[in-house]
């Protein structure tokens, strides 16, 4: 990957960070497309997609087992990934460097989707009624 | 007895080259000293600057009325930034020396450092600062995988 478009997709993570965070992108949780995890062993814990300029873009969790030379087994690993899909759902492209920009705005969506704050809310207006 | 007249001169080489030895060694010391040190330092600068970064996104979501918070992390990211920025290779050092200033940078005098005011006050300029940030963990974290080969 050409260093051009590595800041390129640099850039894309911080607007969709801060589009995220302002509220003007909404994701959604979704059942990701079979290809990511055919033929392998990773897992995907949790998949969000969004539109973003008809373009639909998806951001999820990935476990996977590496080979550790020091403890002569497999460790499990994890990283952030974001994919550009195409109109029939097919991932197109796959982008997981700038770990921790990805991993901060992977929080902030699953956040907003989960609606902690609201589900949190909604127990403890519970808890005050049965009192 | 006398010395033949060879002695003295092989022994002003040899005196010579164990000082040449000597600076070499120091040298080489200091550098692996300065390997280990960033081989232990750079991932806890880099997981220090993670959290704030996180916990900075966080309270941008609540800006303006976070405003207090936002300066506290901007002053942690300082501190780890200064910190760090002596002890990193020149290209990253320039990286880390650019984010300082624009966040707000020391000024040096003669005998004492003083600190400037924090320069970031409006929300377009704290993504700014926010984006700098992950480019420095991003940059950290390349140094921290080249080290372990290094």
């Amino acid at each position: 990957m050409s260093n051009e478009i590595k800041v390129k997709f640099e850039r894309l993570i911080l607007d969709l960070t801060r589009a995220t965070v302002e509220g003007k992108l909404e994701w959604k949780i979704k059942t990701p497309p079979n290809i990511l995890s055919a033929g392998t062993d990773d897992v995907i814990l949790a998949y969000y997609e969004t539109t973003l300029k008809r373009q639909t873009i998806g951001l999820f969790q990935r476990r996977y087992p590496t080979f550790s030379g020091g403890y002569d087994g497999l460790l499990w690993n994890q990283n952030i990934v974001l994919v550009f899909l195409d109109s029939t759902r097919r991932v197109i492209w796959e982008y997981s460097e700038f770990q921790s920009a990805l991993y901060n705005l992977f929080q902030i969506v699953r956040e907003s989707c989960a609606d902690v704050e609201g589900i949190l809310d909604e127990l403890l207006s519970v808890n005050k009624a049965e009192k | 007895m006398t010395m033949p007249a060879w002695v003295a001169p092989l022994a002003d080489v040899a005196s010579l080259l164990g000082f040449l030895i000597t600076v070499w060694i120091l040298r080489q010391t200091t550098s692996i000293k300065k390997s280990f040190a960033l081989r232990v330092r750079i991932p806890e600068s880099r997981q220090s600057l993670e959290m704030i970064s996180s916990t900075l996104l966080k309270n941008l979501h609540n800006w303006p009325g976070s405003q207090s918070e936002i300066f506290a992390d901007l002053a942690r990211a300082q501190a780890v930034l200064m910190n760090l920025s002596r002890k990193l290779p020149r290209k990253e050092g320039e990286l880390v020396n650019k984010l300082l200033k624009r966040i707000g940078t020391p000024k040096s005098r003669i005998l004492f450092w003083k600190y400037s005011e924090q320069k970031v006050a409006s929300e377009d300029e704290l993504w700014e600062v926010y984006g700098k940030l992950q480019g420095v963990i991003e940059s950290l974290s390349q140094t921290e995988q080249d080290s372990r080969w290094g």
